[in-house]
């Protein structure tokens, strides 16, 4: 049975090898991991891009600035 | 059963004249409920770490008396509070020359007090001088290589020194260098893990980590969020940072220091809660189901 959008975006989230691969190459990794989604998604993938990683590392920074601990 | 660190630090500032009690004052300001800020899952053990030992020790049949254990814990929080005066000016010129240099005057001493006759003392707080004076300039040169990240690291390593005094009150100094290579490895993951989570912040404040330099942020932000979170480094230094806790679990279970072991997973809990966070974010945000919409 064919994977989902959900799944795939969870294990994209939580297992480093798959992020790598997915991110490297979206196309073959959803055909030859079973993953049935629409093809925007595989361009969305494709377009994540360092200025899209930004939101991220936004999230990081914000979430340090209100760490207060011993280190 | 530790003494309560406010009450311990409250009395230590009564005995400060006004010069002194200013900087102390606006210090224990900036960090807040000083038992929150030692105990935050994200701290480090410094406070902790005598009390596992001692735990440790009384397991042995080796116990220490508790006054003896309160005095060690308290040098541990004087010699933590003089690193953060230090470390304050040198990162971010906080606080003014004089006062940093007789506050941490003051601290230090407080703590060699509390502590006693520690063999590794000297030499651990001697590597300590040198690793701040060497971090300091690389930070600002960005010149970083893996051997003077390792040397930079000895900055942390008098964490160890209160769990060596309870070792030595225990008559157990012989497994200090056990104690020695766990608080090495726990060091060295808690730093590369601190250290990528604060690479963007480090990035704008001109605080040229090793972990700027290596992921590409000397050459702008955008090339640290590529080669950090689009081409596995961020999983990389996760990775590492695990490889290090490994160890200290290692450590922790042959010498029966289980609290360790317990400390390094809740760790490990916070790595991986990190992690999810930052690829959550980035695939929920840019990668949307269109099915979901129709």
């Amino acid at each position: 049975m064919a994977r989902t959008y959900d799944e795939l975006i969870g294990r994209a989230v939580s297992d480093a090898d798959f992020r790598r691969r997915l991110l490297t190459d979206p196309e073959g990794v959803i055909h030859t991991d079973g993953y049935d989604v629409a093809p925007e998604i595989v361009a969305q993938i494709k377009a994540i891009d360092p200025s899209a990683a930004e939101a991220a590392a936004q999230d990081i920074e914000s979430e340090v600035g209100q760490r207060m601990a011993a280190n | 059963m530790a003494p309560d660190i406010r009450t311990v630090v409250a009395g230590f500032g009564r005995r400060l004249g006004p010069e002194l009690r200013a900087p102390f004052d606006a210090i224990l300001t900036r960090l807040g409920d000083l038992d929150a800020y030692f105990c935050e899952p994200h701290a480090q053990p410094v406070v902790a770490l005598p009390v596992w030992t001692a735990g440790l020790a009384e397991r042995r049949g080796r116990p220490i008396p508790g006054v003896r254990l309160d005095e060690i814990v308290a040098s541990a929080v004087f010699g933590y509070l003089c690193v953060r005066v230090h470390d304050d000016f040198l990162d971010e010129a906080r606080g003014h020359p004089a006062s940093v240099l007789m506050l941490s005057h003051a601290l230090f001493l407080h703590h060699v007090s509390l502590l006693g006759h520690v063999a590794r003392s000297e030499d651990l707080w001697l590597d300590y001088a040198e690793a701040m004076l060497l971090e300091h300039r690389l930070l600002r040169e960005g010149a970083w290589d893996e051997a003077s990240w390792e040397r930079a690291l000895r900055r942390s390593h008098p964490l160890v020194l209160p769990a060596a005094a309870v070792l030595e009150a225990a008559g157990l100094a012989d497994l200090g260098p056990a104690v020695e290579d766990l608080v090495r490895h726990l060091v060295r993951a808690h730093q590369r893990f601190h250290d990528l989570l604060d690479a963007w912040k480090d990035l704008g404040n001109g605080n040229l980590t090793w972990t700027v330099r290596r992921y590409g942020g000397l050459e702008g932000r955008s090339v640290l969020n590529r080669r950090l979170l689009l081409e596995g480094g961020f999983d990389a230094e996760i990775r590492a940072s695990n490889a290090d806790l490994d160890v200290v679990s290692e450590r922790g279970r042959e010498m029966g220091l289980t609290e360790a072991v317990s400390y390094v997973d809740d760790r490990r809990g916070i790595m991986a809660q990190a992690q999810r966070m930052a690829f959550s974010r980035l695939f929920e945000a840019f990668v949307a189901d269109p099915g979901k919409h129709r």
